[in-house]
């Protein structure tokens, strides 16, 4: 979880890339540059914490344009931009696709290292969503499918009674399967349930569904 | 020796008997000028011969008794034509008369009517007897009507017109050769003909009959009133002619004379005169053009055309004055105009053509192009002008309209490929600058090291070098962009130069709400300077004003141009608003710096190069009432600066 984050530096401009690469070097951090939006997207996808410092024009594929791809893979990185000349609109789609910052070339060493460190920040904080949501899921897994119906319906604020009218079944049975989900999802209290039920997006209605 | 007549009275005797009244008609005859003879026959020889013939030839009378004296003092051109008169008469008749002429003894000319009876014994005459009356009063007068009558003859034949003399049944009594040559006829061929050959249905029972009991209706007359008659020649061919009658009365009766003028010229000459009027009011109607006749005498101004409703003005409204028509005129036009007429059409005159505005109704003013020439009825001067007035309004504005378009079209060139120009310079020269940023900065953290890696370092610097250079490189291609793209130095207005601007700008100044005010220094000296440079740097003031007062509520725009003490030109724009910070006046010029957010500040350093490169220089103010005062100032050009 403490694992060493990367950024990856991507500019088409080879002494600007080797510049920002020596600098962040020098600042401690694991760096890698690349020449191209295409190139970078060649590499596997990182598995660790880290962020892009991107440049917006770009021959070939765009700054905004590797944004889009990132988002699609399933793995967006935070990204900060860097331009050597910028407009209100260019910003403003920059800012929509989620970057943490919009620096103007040339910038200061302290602004972009403190938008990278912001950027690494807020990866890791996805990461961690992503590892919890790992845990709840695999929980959720081993629920048997009444458990997940009870488990469903409980969270929408049901009472037991409710519920069982609404399965077929008696009260005292609800209760039985409402004390095994709260021990298998973990839940010291019905709030904590809930607020599973929300990460996990389970409701009643797709539960119906499926 | 003769008694005068009036002695003829009854204080005579009255003849009683034969001898007394013989003697009673000798008496008679004694007194008058008719003298009594009597011949021999056969020898025509006088027997006897009254006593008034000596005073008639001034001969006594033994000579009249002589032999052979009748004969030998007849004249000498009637001689041969009288004796074979007599002779023919005497063997024919009993009584015959002649007139023939006898030379005096004072050798003049005698006429003599001569009334002769003839007495025969056995059928051959023998005694003849006569009255011989003298005549020669009545000759000379018949002598001097036929003089007059061939003078009269010569003058008419003389006389410019043809002239027809024509008798009361119309038939033709004579012509001069004038008109048998106006009507194509051989001489003599016309006599006796009628008179309708040649004026067919022009002489009516009112030009040939007898006039009345009214006095002076024997006067002249003319045929068919103003209108000319028609006369027709041998060839059938017709002309247009004025004819004048005479009427004369004669012992013959009435006697037509008529006087006949070829008028085909004067008849073309006033038709082409009507067709071009015609043609005139044709133009003006269809509406192309206004049409004025101008009196330059009265100044009065006849309109063909419908001006009025071209103007917007009731009907006859419109100016029929000069004076009217001068005030119609845009102010400025005045005093142009007016010199114009005055040289050309008054002094000159000679056509002359110019263009002015007309004030309309509604009081917009109309263009028009006028062509006027003078017209003129012969030598003298000409009394009126016509005046061809095209609107040519529609055509103008088109023209300012495209011309307005043409520089909206420039100006979005200018300003886009400045804005292009801004970003490219901007990307390309903040590449270099951020490598040498970050390159130093990394510099600084690896020599913070404990044990800094020198090998490295001197790397991280020889980077740095590199892009500098290549910064260095990309301004010098700036520079000779911009001194290769407008090279051109020229002897500009700066007020032009302004004015441009502010039309160019008019339309996004008006849609931000913003009063426009100009203070312009008239008569100032050109400065040499690239126009379309000084335009682009008074656009960047404009923009830089309007964005300071972006969402003001009260906004105004100032352009003031004017001459510094030094000679130098100064062109400033002031706006109402935020002004501009103490610490700002200082580096606004420099480049990256804007007070706006997302600026680039690029305008203002643009705008300073280019006034440098005119050895010019920017000028800033914070304004104490808000807002601020941005310009520059040109020096005077170099020959105005010896």
């Amino acid at each position: 979880m403490m694992e060493e984050p990367t950024v990856f530096v991507v500019d088409d401009d080879p002494s600007v890339r080797r510049s920002v690469v020596r600098l962040l070097e020098s600042a401690g951090l694991r760096v890698e540059g690349f020449p191209s939006g295409e190139a970078f997207l060649e590499r596997e996808t990182p598995r660790g914490p880290g962020c892009v410092v991107l440049d917006v024009r770009m021959s070939g594929m765009s700054g905004l344009e590797l944004q889009r791809r990132l988002h699609a893979t399933g793995r967006p990185m935070a990204i900060v931009f860097i331009t050597g000349h910028g407009d209100v609109p260019m910003s403003v789609a920059a800012m929509k696709g989620g970057a943490v910052d919009f620096l103007l070339k040339p910038f200061d060493d302290e602004a972009l290292l403190a938008a990278i460190d912001r950027a690494i920040g807020r990866d890791r904080g996805w990461l961690h969503e992503q590892q919890e949501l790992e845990v709840l899921r695999a929980r959720f897994a081993r629920l048997t499918p009444r458990e997940q119906q009870v488990f469903a319906l409980v969270t929408t604020g049901m009472l037991n009674k409710q519920v069982a009218a609404r399965l077929g079944t008696s009260e005292k049975t609800i209760k039985v399967h409402r004390g095994r989900t709260m021990t298998k999802m973990e839940a010291g209290s019905l709030a904590d349930l809930v607020r599973h039920a929300e990460r996990l997006q389970v409701t009643a209605w797709n539960l119906d569904s499926k | 020796m003769t008694a005068p007549k009036d002695t003829l009275t009854p204080a005579l005797p009255a003849p009683s008997g034969p001898v007394e009244r013989a003697f009673g008609f000798k008496r008679l005859l004694e007194a008058t000028q008719i003298v009594q003879w009597e011949a021999d026959a056969q020898t025509r020889d006088f027997t006897y011969v009254g006593s008034q013939a000596e005073r008639l030839l001034g001969y006594p009378l033994a000579r009249w008794l002589e032999p052979a004296f009748w004969r030998t003092h007849l004249h000498p051109d009637d001689l041969e034509r009288v004796l074979r008169f007599r002779e023919e008469a005497l063997r024919e008749h009993e009584a015959y008369e002649f007139e023939y002429r006898m030379v005096a003894a004072g050798g003049q000319s005698v006429w003599f009517h001569d009334v002769v009876a003839v007495q025969r014994l056995d059928g051959v005459a023998a005694v003849i007897r006569g009255f011989l009356i003298d005549v020669s009063k009545r000759k000379r007068a018949e002598a001097t009507a036929r003089a007059s009558a061939a003078r009269v003859r010569q003058l008419i034949e003389q006389a410019p017109d043809a002239i027809i003399a024509a008798r009361a049944n119309g038939q033709i009594a004579f012509v001069n050769h004038q008109a048998e040559h106006l009507f194509g006829y051989q001489s003599g061929e016309l006599v006796g003909g009628q008179i309708e050959r040649v004026l067919p249905g022009q002489l009516t029972r009112q030009h040939l009959e007898v006039p009345g009991e009214q006095p002076g209706a024997v006067g002249p007359m003319t045929v068919g009133g103003s209108e000319p008659a028609t006369a027709r020649c041998a060839d059938g061919r017709t002309f247009p002619a004025a004819v004048n009658i005479g009427r004369l009365e004669t012992d013959e009766g009435l006697v037509v004379v008529t006087t006949v003028r070829d008028v085909s010229r004067e008849v073309e000459a006033e038709q082409a005169l009507r067709q071009s009027e015609e043609r005139f009011r044709m133009a003006a109607t269809l509406g192309a053009d206004i049409i004025a006749e101008v009196n330059i005498l009265t100044g009065g101004v006849v309109w063909f055309g419908n001006v009025d409703e071209a103007m917007g003005f009731e009907r006859g409204a419109f100016p029929r004055t000069m004076d009217g028509l001068r005030e119609q005129l845009h102010p400025d036009d005045r005093s142009r105009v007016r010199r114009v007429i005055a040289r050309d059409v008054f002094e000159r005159w000679q056509a002359v053509s110019f263009e002015c505005r007309m004030r309309a109704q509604d009081r917009s003013y109309r263009h028009w192009t006028v062509r006027a020439a003078p017209r003129s009825d012969g030598d003298s001067r000409p009394k009126t002008f016509v005046g061809v007035c095209s609107d040519v309004t529609e055509q103008i504005v088109a023209r300012a309209e495209a011309l307005q378009h043409r520089d909206a079209l420039a100006h979005v060139a200018r300003v886009s490929s400045l804005g292009e120009l801004t970003g490219a310079v901007a990307h390309e020269l903040n590449q270099p600058l951020a490598a040498i940023l970050s390159n130093a900065q990394a510099a600084v953290r690896l020599l913070d090291r404990a044990a800094p890696d020198l090998r490295q370092v001197g790397e991280v610097l020889q980077d740095i070098v590199a892009d500098d250079r290549r910064a260095s490189a990309i301004i010098q291609r700036l520079r000779e962009m911009m001194r290769g793209e407008s090279p051109s130095r020229e002897r500009i207005d700066l007020c032009s130069v302004v004015r441009e601007v502010r039309e160019i700008m008019r339309s996004g100044l008006s849609m931000r709400g913003i009063a426009v005010l100009s203070e312009f220094t008239s008569d100032l000296s050109a400065v040499v300077a690239d126009r379309i440079q000084i335009e682009q740097v008074v656009v960047n003031l404009v923009t830089n004003a309007m964005q300071a007062m972006e969402g003001l509520s009260e906004a105004r725009l100032t352009f003031r141009v004017f001459q510094r003490g030094d000679g130098w030109q100064v062109v400033t724009v002031s706006d109402t608003g935020r002004g501009i910070a103490p610490p700002m006046l200082a580096t606004m010029f420099d480049p990256f710096n804007s007070s706006r957010e997302g600026g680039l500040g690029m305008g203002l350093s643009i705008s300073r190069s280019i006034i440098e490169a005119h050895d010019g220089e920017m000028q800033a103010e914070h304004l104490s009432t808000g807002g601020a005062t941005v310009g520059f100032a040109l020096p005077p050009a170099r020959d105005d600066r010896r």
